[in-house]
């Protein structure tokens, strides 16, 4: 008896052949993240070895998200079994788990970027300096304001506006530390008049 | 008695007269010209002090004023494609600003201009090529400047009024106040205020915990981000797009008049949303806290989108 006279197995072929190849979520939040991704991030005064390593990062975040999204099926052949509506809602949860994890690897990217750019010996002559206070104040308010929402994000990752808000909030906190080492570098030569 | 009192004020008046003497000496006038080629980049550095940038129709730059006091010497010199102005500091010094330079700079109205200074004040005026200023404690002043100008201070005010291009004010404490200003213009704060009644045809604006008070009656384009500062907002009737986001500030958008626009706005976990444009009222979701409204009025061809997580979002009409 061949393979494809079994009901079962042509019901199951039939249902392959006619399940989609890859997954695509309901809004496309990649755009936008990956334009964001592409930015030059500017790292001035950042340590040069840093570069590399944050942009392998990125990559493997992005790798993340293509790996789920296209390896989906392939991964999990079973959902091809299923009907429509059970589908539908297995491909939802796969799709939230994937920016889930996107969220983690970003989190962790970012982390990463901050202690580099926390760990040049010029924030040190910056902590000293007078101007410290509003930059400082203004660091705390971004990771607060960071933390509340990646919370957010948990609970609804398929909220475009959010990831751009969380984006914004992070590119603002490196800005900020750069500025702040800038602002070392030049207080250095200035004495304690200024 | 009286010969020990004459001897004192003896003293006292030759302890001025030194004073007096050491102080004419310690400021060092400074008159000097130059022309400049229309490539010539200008780079001006001055620690402290007053600095007034004006221009004149020459091709020429000219210096004039007073050094600091503490100077090791005054550059002005062309050296490739920069025409650089400098009054040179000791590596480290204590003192007053009141003992800064005091200098007047004229330069041509399309020269391309960069200045920075430590707490020297800058004030700029009339010209059209392109320019940065940066102070950090320094404030800037400024009018009718072109050529997309950006001011950056870090805990220095920015007034400004005039401005066109594509203008870029950045600031950290400051207090940023400008008027008038037509283009493309995008303001950065961290804790510092704005305070703006721009006339440009796109607003950005980035802020983390100061307040944002802007009245864009001419813009089509509207965008503000924030972080904890609460925001006023005021559009006139007709406009393209209005988005406004925030993480724990609240936004108030007021209207001059009921626009053609179609409404956008999400209260988030913890945000509340008041409506005082129209009779819509705000729909709560089946199983979370989220507030949102969607409506519409008029013709509905602009757009207003507001998000928060947990500010307020007020839509109001004046």
């Amino acid at each position: 008896m061949s393979l494809s006279s079994d009901p079962r197995e042509t019901t199951l072929q039939l249902l392959i052949a006619n399940a989609p190849k890859e997954l695509a979520p309901e809004q496309d939040l990649w755009q936008g993240i990956e334009k964001r991704m592409d930015k030059p991030l500017q790292f001035t005064f950042a340590p040069a070895q840093a570069r590399p390593k944050q942009g392998a990062q990125w990559a493997i975040a992005a790798t993340v998200l293509l790996a789920m999204f296209f390896g989906f099926n392939h991964l999990n052949p079973e959902k091809a079994l299923l009907s429509g509506p059970e589908q539908i809602a297995s491909q939802q949860t796969g799709d939230e788990h994937a920016l889930q994890t996107l969220l983690s690897q970003i989190a962790q990217t970012h982390q990463t970027q901050v202690a580099n750019l926390t760990q040049t010996p010029a924030t040190v002559v910056w902590q000293t300096s007078r101007f410290s206070a509003p930059l400082e104040q203004g660091l705390v308010e971004l990771r607060q304001a960071g933390e509340q929402i990646f919370q957010a994000l948990q609970a609804n990752p398929t909220d475009k506006q959010l990831w751009q808000l969380w984006l914004w909030v992070q590119q603002r906190e490196l800005d900020l530390l750069q500025q702040s080492q800038k602002l070392s570098i030049q207080n250095s030569t200035q004495g304690n008049s200024i | 008695m009286s010969h020990f009192t004459l001897k004192k004020t003896s003293l006292l008046v030759s302890t001025l007269y030194l004073g007096l003497m050491g102080n004419a000496f310690a400021a060092e006038s400074v008159d000097k010209q130059m022309s400049i080629g229309t490539d010539t980049l200008l780079q001006i550095k001055v620690q402290r002090g007053e600095v007034q940038i004006q221009s004149w129709d020459k091709n020429e730059v000219s210096v004039t004023g007073t050094l600091d006091e503490l100077s090791e010497g005054f550059v002005f010199e062309q050296k490739g494609n920069n025409l650089n102005i400098e009054d040179k500091m000791p590596r480290h010094y204590n003192g007053s600003d009141n003992n800064g330079s005091k200098l007047t700079i004229k330069v041509p109205k399309t020269v391309k201009l960069s200045a920075d200074t430590v707490s020297a004040n800058l004030q700029m005026s009339q010209t059209q090529g392109e320019l940065e200023l940066n102070t950090v404690s320094g404030n800037i002043t400024a009018d009718n400047l072109g050529g997309s100008p950006t001011l950056h201070t870090v805990s220095g005010n920015i007034i400004t009024k005039g401005l066109t291009g594509k203008v870029m004010l950045d600031t950290v404490s400051g207090e940023i106040k400008d008027a008038e200003s037509k283009g493309e213009i995008k303001y950065r704060l961290v804790s510092g205020d704005l305070n703006s009644q721009t006339l440009a045809d796109k607003v950005k604006v980035e802020q983390v915990s100061g307040e944002v008070k802007g009245d864009f009656k001419t813009a089509k384009e509207v965008n503000v981000r924030t972080v904890s500062g609460d925001t006023q907002v005021s559009l006139a009737k007709t406009f393209a797009k209005a988005n406004l986001e925030s993480v724990s500030g609240d936004m108030m958008v007021s209207f001059t008049d009921t626009p053609d626009a179609s409404f956008e706005l999400n209260g988030g976990p913890g945000g509340k949303i008041k409506n005082g444009l129209s009779q819509d009222v705000p729909q709560k979701q089946k199983y979370v806290q989220n507030e949102s409204l969607s409506f519409q009025t008029g013709s509905g061809s602009a757009s207003v989108k507001m998000d928060t997580i947990s500010g307020n979002l007020i839509l109001k009409k004046q």
